[in-house]
C-alpha cells in the first residue's frame, strides 16, 4: 500500500467532512481496524478508467454527531432515517473527491447509489478481500475506517 | 423517502423567489434548504424534489426562478433532467446551479456549456449563498 494514498485520502476524509459538517477527523494509525459489532456501515461503488468501491465503517455516537451537524440540530434529535442518508451521502462526498485524485479530473466515472450495510453484511463486504486503503481515523474518540478497494 | 412537494398553481403571489432542490438525499436537501434561509435571500416557495422525473413533474405546474440540482440520483439523472429542461421552451430559461461531487472535469464542462453553475460537494453555505445571488441577480441562463 502507498502511504502517499493513505495520505491524501486522508486529507480528502477531513477536508471533506469539515466543510459537510464542521465535524474533525483525524487519523487514527496505531490502533486495529473496528471490529464490526455496534457500527454503521455503507458502501459506494463505482466504474470508469478502473472500478472498485468505498466504504465508511462508524459507530453510532459518531454519525450521530456527523447527522446532526450536517442537519443542525441537536444529536437526540435525529431519526434513524436521516442517520443512513447522511452516512450515505458522506461516502458519496468522499468517494467524489477521492476518484479525481486517485484517478486525475480528465477520467470519466459513474459513481452508483450508496448502500447502508448491516453490520454482518459490511464484515463480509469488507473482510472478503484485501483493501487498496485501509484508512484508520476518528471523530471526538470514536473510530471511524474507511476501505478502498481498486479493482482493474 | 420521496419529499413532500407543496402544492401551487402558476407563479407565486409573494415577492420571494421560488426555488426547486432536486437531490436524491433528503439530508442534503435540508443542508440547502438551511443555507438558503440563513443567506438573507427572499424566499418564495421552495420545493423539493428526490429525482428528476420528480423535479420535472413540479417544473410543469410551478414556477421557478431556480433550480438546484444534483447529478447522481435514481430514475432520472441531473444531466438528464437538465437536457429536459433545455428541450422545453417553458424551461429552458431557468438558471440551474449543479451541487454534486461530480469530479469529471468534462462532465462539468458540459453541464457548464448547458449554462449550469457548478459547485463541488461538499460547500460551505457562503458558496451556495454567492451562486445564487449572481445566478438571480444576472438572470443569465445559458453558458
Amino acid at each position: 500500500m502507498d502511504n502517499s494514498q493513505k495520505v491524501a485520502l486522508s486529507k480528502v476524509v477531513r477536508d471533506s467532512m469539515e466543510k459537510l459538517a464542521f465535524v474533525f477527523f483525524a487519523s487514527d494509525v496505531f490502533r486495529e481496524p473496528i471490529s464490526f459489532q455496534n457500527v454503521v456501515a455503507a458502501e459506494v461503488s463505482f466504474t470508469g478508467v478502473f472500478s472498485g468501491r468505498l466504504a465508511m465503517v462508524i459507530t453510532e455516537p459518531a454519525l450521530c454527531e456527523l447527522a446532526a451537524n450536517m442537519l443542525g440540530i441537536d444529536g437526540e434529535d435525529v431519526e434513524r432515517n436521516h442517520l443512513y442518508d447522511a452516512l450515505k451521502e458522506t461516502v458519496n462526498i468522499i468517494c467524489g473527491n477521492w476518484l479525481p485524485i486517485e484517478g486525475g479530473d480528465e477520467a470519466v466515472f459513474h459513481v452508483g447509489t450508496p448502500r447502508v450495510l448491516s453490520p454482518s453484511e459490511a464484515e463480509a463486504s469488507l473482510t472478503g478481500q484485501s483493501p487498496s486503503i485501509l484508512e484508520k481515523m476518528s471523530v471526538d474518540e470514536e473510530p471511524c475506517d474507511i476501505y478502498f478497494f481498486r479493482s482493474i | 423517502m420521496p419529499p413532500e412537494p407543496s402544492f401551487c398553481d402558476g407563479r407565486s403571489e409573494s415577492m420571494g423567489m421560488n426555488i426547486l432542490i432536486v437531490d436524491d438525499s433528503s439530508v442534503m436537501r435540508t443542508m440547502i434548504l438551511k443555507t438558503l434561509r440563513m443567506s438573507g435571500l427572499s424566499l418564495g416557495d421552495v420545493h423539493q424534489a428526490s429525482n428528476g422525473v420528480e423535479g420535472l413533474e413540479i417544473l410543469s405546474r410551478q414556477w421557478m426562478d431556480l433550480v438546484i440540482l444534483d447529478i447522481n440520483m435514481p430514475v432520472m439523472n441531473g444531466e438528464d433532467m437538465m437536457i429536459r429542461m433545455r428541450e422545453n421552451p417553458e424551461t429552458r430559461d431557468i438558471p440551474v446551479i449543479v451541487v454534486s461531487t461530480e469530479g469529471s472535469k468534462t462532465r462539468i464542462e458540459n453541464l457548464v456549456k448547458m449554462g449550469a453553475t457548478f459547485i463541488r460537494k461538499p460547500f460551505s453555505p457562503e458558496i451556495i449563498r454567492d451562486a445564487v445571488n449572481q445566478r438571480l441577480s444576472t438572470g443569465e441562463n445559458h453558458g
